[in-house]
């Protein structure tokens, strides 16, 4: 142990030690009240017991040895059922007042002070013999002094600790109390103790508290909901910094005009002027500069324009700061997230512990002989996958060592060493984390996992598979190895079951195997399940996303025309680097197809590894990677096994995570065959035609929150040159409006074969009859009235099926 | 609207919070309704049975969007404006889409109201246990 390794070691050990010292320093005083001192009893024996073992494994010799003491002690009351005298209570006190002062040494940074050690020999020997406790805790004691004399304390501690017993002015905040001191030479009133104490002692050492781990999780959603909060101000503050934009073009526009007719203007005398002031009577026109109201006008409007827009670029300004502003919160907030996401985390090493004795027994049971190695133990990872990852390592171990390893004599015959190495290693792949189990059994043969999977009508006997999608096969649900054990160690038995427990954090599960060398079962989770990378992905309307720890790849759709008629229904082929894939559509998962996605193609692939086999996901568009706070799903949704997760965009958009696994291997086709109504209606698209920002806006919040897409142009020619690249449902447009107004927009819409079809909704300020017809005559299809009434409109977009009628 | 604001009755009474959707009228019972908010934008499920109309985002949580009318025989309801009921149950939070504004009543206890969701069967009922159709 590295001295790094150990002064970490002794934090934990200090936050534990904290809480162990605690508990026995309120519960020995209440030894001689307490109703319940059976129960009372069994809690301070197991705090020394846990004290103790601690202590050891931080090599704490003294307080280790101090701590087995007061267990001893403890244990013989426990189990003999007698009176508890004072005099024991105080030994007891003066006992835990000697580990605080020791513990707190450490906290500090010094050594053991070995001079503790011996300081009860006698007495505990003495209370042990009354109480007829176990005769070696005496000649425990003995073979202590050894142990104490190869201590590191420095000379000087030790006189200093024997000089100088440990009183409450030493050690305040470890053992405030009141007189109570190691030496059996100055006994301390119990009572006295005892009153102080229940008072009083509180120890702290280190820097640690225990947090619940659910006010962490809600400290997590308190970030996830700052985030939410920042990423929408940032696209507001963007969006009020594009309007400022256009406002100041517009003002730079009106600027000119302004600028243009003060020139014309400024002093420009009609035949018909009125002198504003007779003093200027007697100068001629070249005489002295005369200004009319038209002049003056222009003149402050010339000044007025320039304040405005001077007070523009101040508020472009004052946006650019914002935004420097915003950016930094999302840094603080960053670094929070994954402060808070560290504390969550675990040393893998405490999990693969776990497995040390279990493995010990298990081979035993086999009547075989196995050497667990482990490897990557302060790898760190998040508590939730930590506590996931248990029993799905159990079942593997548990196979490798019934199935996977030899008995002895079949190894040695084969060349092997007698004992059978497991090993379990974990390390960090990025953003991931590889776990691996491996043995050197023997192996798993694909002949006859392929013989199984026919036997069980998996496969047809005439089917040609490589040898990963053999393997996959062990992990098919209905795959039984029953009666087949021998033949492929036994690996399939509930593999399925193992690939689905990982799948729930988001993990994979892979398998290489060698006849005669052994398997190794490879699983990748990702290190926090908090914040996860996401592919973004849309298909239709809806945005998804996907940990990017379960796709190996993003790739171009490229379909393969496939005619042999071999392929699943449910099921395309696309090509992955030149090899051909099983891909499925989203909406051969849970039925988009019709709804929101005519038009759309099917621009990529996203390819997951599923247990040894690659298959592809085809999605319309690869919208971008980013961090995610992936939340479970609503309990009221938890049927819904294909998402594993639901995320909320930064500008507030639900994304659900799909789980891939489950996608491809749940081949069962028990998904709602029902499109929900509102599906159907999702992702129309329309088209605002409005020189006025202000109406372009409000409809287009209108029509958002109506889940419809909105394209906006600021007159007719705009229109067109959106139309050329974009397919819309409807358009709504206004009639007069620059460079092309509305009539001639209706006109050339209704003139073009393709665009003819788009309903066209009028709506206009203009509510004389002649204007109505003539909008009517050039083929809109409705007209409407500013300010419209929302119910009209809703009318109208039901009635062109943009929203459920 | 919240919680402790509705909540009055002295002994004996119990308030219920009523909402409505399509011609018909339904009771909860107020210590279960969290509160009551307009819905801005709700983002479908797909795979998700007929009944739950969507999900909303909702300070962190994702709140499903149950569409009664789905359920009980109901004229289609508009949803013009809709509201959506947060209740709390089983430690989660699921919404009751509205047409109308709830307003809360009190009766004596001794009153059997009808059309008074029981929350907590109705969540067992109607969570979504498998792929496919809820209810099963």
């Amino acid at each position: 142990m590295g001295k790094t390794d150990r002064s970490e070691l002794l934090e934990y050990f200090l936050a534990e030690a904290e809480d162990y010292l605690n508990v026995l320093s309120r519960g020995i005083p209440e030894l001689e009240i307490s109703s319940d001192r059976p129960a009372l009893l069994e809690e301070l024996f197991r705090a020394a017991h846990t004290l103790k073992g601690a202590a050891a494994i931080v090599r704490l010799t003294v307080t280790s040895s101090l701590a087995h003491s007061m267990e001893d002690i403890l244990e013989t009351f426990k189990d003999k059922h007698i009176v508890i005298k004072k005099d024991v209570i105080d030994l007891l006190l003066s006992m835990l007042d000697a580990v605080a002062h020791i513990v707190r040494d450490i906290s500090e940074g010094k050594e053991e002070n070995g001079a503790f050690e011996m300081k009860f020999t006698e007495q505990v020997a003495e209370v042990m013999a009354q109480a007829g406790g176990p005769v070696d805790a005496f000649d425990r004691f003995n073979l202590m002094e050894e142990a104490a004399a190869s201590t590191l304390t420095p000379p000087g501690a030790v006189n200093e600790a024997i000089e100088q017993p440990v009183a409450p002015q030493e050690a305040p905040e470890a053992a405030p109390m009141g007189g109570a001191k190691v030496s059996p030479d100055v006994p301390v009133k119990a009572q006295e103790a005892v009153a102080k104490r229940k008072d009083d002692v509180e120890y702290f050492f280190g820097n640690f508290v225990r947090i619940d781990l659910k006010k962490i999780e809600d400290m997590f959603n308190l970030i996830s909901e700052v985030t939410i909060m920042k990423n929408a101000m940032l696209k507001k503050t963007k969006e009020a910094g594009e309007v400022s934009e256009e406002v100041l073009f517009a003002g730079k526009r009106l600027l000119e005009e302004v600028n243009a007719f003060a020139d014309r203007h400024a002093y420009t005398i009609t035949d018909n002027t009125k002198y504003i002031d007779p003093l200027f009577s007697e100068f001629g026109d070249l005489e002295f500069d005369r200004y009319d109201e038209q002049n003056l006008f222009s003149r402050k409007l010339q000044e007025l324009t320039e304040d405005i827009t001077e007070a523009l670029k101040e508020l472009m300004q004052f946006f650019g700061f914002f935004q420097d502003d915003i950016k930094s919160l999302d840094k603080i907030v960053k670094f929070l997230r994954s402060d808070l996401s560290e504390s969550r985390m675990i040393d893998i090493g405490r999990l693969f512990q776990r497995f040390v004795r279990p493995v010990k027994d298990m081979a035993r049971e086999h009547d075989k002989r196995v050497d667990l190695q482990i490897a990557g133990q302060s790898t760190k990872i998040d508590r939730v996958i930590f506590e996931n990852l248990f029993d799905p390592l159990m079942h593997m171990i548990r196979n490798c060592i019934g199935h996977g390893i030899e008995k002895g004599e079949q190894r040695t015959k084969s060349g092997k060493r007698r004992e059978g190495i497991i090993s379990l290693s974990a390390r960090r792949e990025g953003i991931n984390i590889t776990i691996e189990i491996t043995d050197d059994g023997a192996g798993i043969d694909t002949n006859k996992v392929f013989a199984a999977a026919v036997k069980q009508g998996l496969v047809k006997p005439d089917a040609t598979l490589s040898r990963e999608e053999i393997l996959s096969l062990i992990f098919l649900p209905g795959f039984s190895t029953a009666g087949a054990t021998d033949m492929i160690s036994g690996r399939g038995v509930g593999m399925n079951a193992i690939r689905s427990q990982i799948s729930n954090i988001n993990g994979t599960l892979e398998l290489s195997t060698e006849v005669g060398k052994g398997t190794t079962f490879r699983i990748r989770v990702p290190s926090s399940l908090a914040i996860t990378n996401v592919i973004v992905f849309a298909y239709g309307a809806m945005e998804f996303v996907m940990p990017t720890s379960l796709i190996e790849e993003v790739v171009q759709y490229e379909p393969v025309d496939d005619k042999s008629g071999d392929r699943k229904e449910s099921l395309d082929l696309v090509y992955h680097r030149g090899t051909p894939i099983q891909a499925k559509r989203l909406s051969d998962v849970f039925y988009i197809a019709g709804n929101g996605h005519e038009g759309k193609r099917d621009n990529f692939v996203l390819v997951c590894s599923i247990s040894n086999k690659r298959v592809g996901l085809i999605v319309d568009d690869v919208l971008g990677q980013e961090e995610a706070i992936i939340k479970p799903v609503n309990r009221f949704l938890e049927g819904l096994s294909i998402y594993s997760g639901i995320t909320i965009s930064g500008d507030g958009l639900v994304r659900l995570v799909l789980n891939p696994i489950k996608i491809f291997e749940e081949e069962t086709r028990t998904f709602l065959v029902t499109p929900p109504e509102i599906e159907s209606f999702e992702g129309r698209r329309v088209l605002i035609v409005d020189d006025s920002l202000s109406v372009r806006k409000y409809l287009s919040t209108f029509l958002t929150a109506r889940n419809l897409k909105v394209y906006s142009a600021g007159n007719g020619n705009e229109a067109l040159k959106i139309l050329e690249e974009t397919e819309v449902d409807l358009i709504i447009t206004d009639l007069e409006m620059p460079v092309m107004h509305g009539y001639e927009l209706v006109s050339r819409l209704k003139g073009s074969d393709t665009l003819k079809a788009i309903p066209i909704i009028v709506l206009t300020s203009r509510s004389t009859g002649k204007h109505r017809e003539k909008a009517l005559e050039l083929g809109a299809d409705d007209y409407l009235v500013k300010p419209f009434d929302e119910r009209s409109l809703v009318a109208s977009l039901k009635k062109y099926s943009l929203i459920p009628g | 609207m919240r919680k402790d604001e509705m909540r009055d009755g002295g002994s004996g009474e119990k308030t219920y919070c009523v909402f409505g959707v399509g011609e018909r009228e339904f009771l909860l019972a107020a210590e279960d309704v969290r509160e009551v908010v307009d819905i801005a934008r709700i983002f479908p499920i797909p795979g998700a049975p007929d009944y739950v109309y969507g999900a909303l985002p909702l300070r962190g949580k994702i709140i499903p969007a149950v569409d009664l009318s789905k359920i009980y025989p109901i004229e289609k309801p508009s949803y013009a404006s809709p509201k959506l009921l947060i209740i709390d149950v089983e430690s989660e939070n699921i919404g009751f889409l509205s047409e109308t504004s709830p307003f809360f009543v009190t009766f004596d206890d001794d009153i059997v109201v009808d059309d008074l969701i029981d929350i907590k069967s109705f969540f067992e009922t109607y969570r979504i246990k498998t792929m496919g159709y809820g209810k099963n």
